[in-house]
């Protein structure tokens, strides 16, 4: 037996550690210039200590700081989801890019790129337009997986995953009309937005996200005793006193919000929310008192991460973010797979 | 404790589960429904849990079952169903502990109970161990203890258990000593239901037996009235001869041999 598997003590400290160790080396690392000392002198300067007109600061604070924030916000959120739709739908495949929840939320931010210019609407709206639009293509993605994936009250892995290939089909296939329809420059941004960046981070932006995408997470959260007990089914669930039908719908809207706020911003990143609950798993807890606290921390370490590489490894271009989680995470979910394999042939 | 059930039907996808039942429970007792498979016997208990929404054919101490929440039912009686399946790995004893999940009880007052009912289940002993590898009957154990924190952190007066073939995976040790247990309860107040194939069993520790076929109450009565060779042959379509218990007197039963 694996004793890791059960360490009582939850594993936040190591992963908040994790979580520093990486934020500070994103800030310090970058096309312009690698020094860590960016943290500090950052700090100072935020702290109004020194107003050096240090223009590598300028960098760091209005390009490499907000992306860093955004990275961890929608790390966080894509992480968790993950976690908790694996619980809801008592399934180990679940994940918000697989189950093609991504996938409606881009059809709906696609069709706000597309289509913006041909409406006329008020200026205040248009920054609320694209991440609104994606909530909603987020929110029938997940009813429609739902709905579909559910044989006789239970999720089968093979149902559910096919659920989401035809949900991602439709969403491919819906992005390829747009992209027929759009011009130039709104179709240069579909193509580099739909394997993911975060490129277009800035304060702005985060001020508009943070707070809803803030607001699921702690909502998230709070669900853990419930997601816990769907671990042994619905029905037991309800026996112990969960009220099933309103926990699910309120869990499948939070994660349609936040997914859809994510996406909206950041584009499709996939894996995140399958790969980080599954390493927690292994290495720390199964029990989502612990699993959906530490799937944030570890989430939106593994995406800064994945942010350093993208805007580093071809320096000064930049890789799509999607790319690099792809990479990092297709080979884990054949794993997985495998490992599912094996179960049904061997029966255990 | 009292349970009344009247003109009890389930009619599913126009197949008729239960017709017609009625019975009615004032004091703690524990009781055996028996019958061949898909007499409804787990149908009856999804009822009797408030899974099944049945339209006022169930009171629970002179209350429609289904006025009760979730929550309100929670902590009146606790269900085991048949199988419950774990996919991601827990300790044997967090999955105890999750009968708990909602409860306001201190850490320290739950690890007291999750303790007392893995040792009422004899499951003590691997309590640390992973659920998703030990054998049929200890998870049937460490499950029974899960239902049984979930009612024993229940300050409510009269409080039921209803157990869906909670033996079925047990040695012959342990299913001795839990209908021993389920007996116990039933002093403390705790009435218990228990589904179950082994009449022998059901003869020597229920107080009184539901004897269910094709979805309609044969008979309800106490073990000596129910475990009878003309009934028992005729119900389950197959002979059986009856002896008595050396000890007890109460009535065993055996295969035929033709």
């Amino acid at each position: 037996m694996n004793s890791s598997v059960f360490n009582k003590q939850n594993h936040c400290y190591w992963l908040l550690t994790l979580l520093l160790i990486v934020f500070w080396c994103a800030i310090s690392i970058g096309a312009a210039k690698i020094d860590f000392s960016f943290p500090f002198e950052l700090f100072v300067n935020l702290l109004g200590l020194n107003h050096d007109e240090n223009y590598l600061i300028t960098i760091v604070n209005n390009i490499r700081l907000p992306r860093v924030l955004l990275a961890i916000l929608v790390g966080a959120t894509l992480a968790i989801s993950g976690a908790s739709l694996q619980g809801l739908c008592r399934n180990p495949l679940a994940d918000p890019g697989l189950l093609g929840i991504s996938s409606g939320a881009a059809v709906g931010a696609v069709t706000v790129i597309v289509m913006a210019d041909k409406w006329s609407v008020p200026g205040f709206i248009q920054p609320y337009l694209t991440p609104l639009a994606a909530i909603i293509g987020a929110a029938i993605a997940t009813f429609a997986i739902y709905r579909l994936a559910q044989v006789k009250g239970t999720m089968q892995i093979a149902t559910l995953l096919l659920a989401g290939v035809a949900v991602n089909a439709l969403g491919g296939a819906l992005i390829g009309i747009f992209s027929y329809l759009a011009d130039d420059q709104a179709l240069r941004m579909i193509t580099f937005w739909m394997m993911g960046s975060l490129a277009s981070a800035s304060w702005k932006m985060l001020a508009i996200i943070s707070p809803v995408l803030i607001t699921c997470i702690v909502l998230m959260l709070r669900k853990k005793s419930e997601l816990n007990l769907l671990l042994l089914g619905e029905a037991n669930a309800r026996y112990v006193g969960v009220e099933v039908d309103a926990v699910k719908k309120q869990l499948l809207w939070i994660n349609a919000i936040g997914v859809g706020v994510a996406v909206s911003v950041s584009g499709i990143i996939g894996f995140v929310g399958l790969v980080v609950p599954h390493i927690l798993r292994l290495g720390s807890s199964a029990d989502y008192r612990f699993l959906l606290f530490n799937s944030a921390l570890m989430g939106a370490a593994l995406l800064i991460l994945a942010d350093v590489i993208a805007r580093t490894i071809i320096s000064p271009a930049e890789l799509p973010i999607g790319l690099v989680t792809a990479v990092l995470g297709a080979p884990f979910f054949i794993g997985l797979l495998v490992k599912q394999k094996k179960k049904l042939v061997l029966g255990i | 404790m009292s349970i009344e059930v009247k003109n009890l039907s389930v009619v599913k996808s126009g197949k008729s589960l239960l017709s017609d039942i009625n019975f009615e429970i004032n004091s703690p007792q524990l009781i055996g429904i028996i019958g061949e498979n898909g007499a409804g016997k787990s149908t009856l208990m999804h009822c009797l849990s408030g899974l099944e929404t049945s339209e006022q054919q169930i009171r629970l101490n002179r209350q429609w079952l289904e006025s009760y929440s979730n929550r309100e039912l929670a902590q009146l009686r606790a269900v085991l169903p048949q199988s419950n399946d774990l996919i991601f790995p827990f300790q044997a004893r967090e999955v105890v502990r999750l009968g708990l999940s909602l409860s306001s009880l201190s850490i320290e007052q739950q690890d007291e109970l999750v303790n007392h009912c893995l040792q009422e289940v004899d499951a003590y002993g691997f309590a640390q161990k992973n659920y998703l590898y030990l054998s049929g009957g200890e998870k049937q154990r460490i499950q029974l203890a899960r239902v049984l924190v979930q009612l024993y952190s229940s300050d409510a007066k009269s409080r039921y258990l209803l157990l869906d073939e909670p033996t079925s995976a047990l040695d012959l040790k342990h299913q001795v000593s839990v209908l021993r247990l389920l007996k116990q309860l039933t002093k403390r107040n705790i009435g218990v239901f228990i589904i179950i194939h082994d009449l022998n069993l059901a003869s020597l520790f229920c107080d009184r037996i539901l004897l269910l076929k094709h979805g309609e109450l044969v008979k309800f009565d106490k073990p000596e009235n129910i475990i009878d060779q003309p009934l028992i042959s005729q119900t389950f379509e197959t002979d059986v001869l009856i002896m008595q218990h050396p000890q007890t007197q109460s009535p065993l039963m055996v295969n035929e041999i033709t």
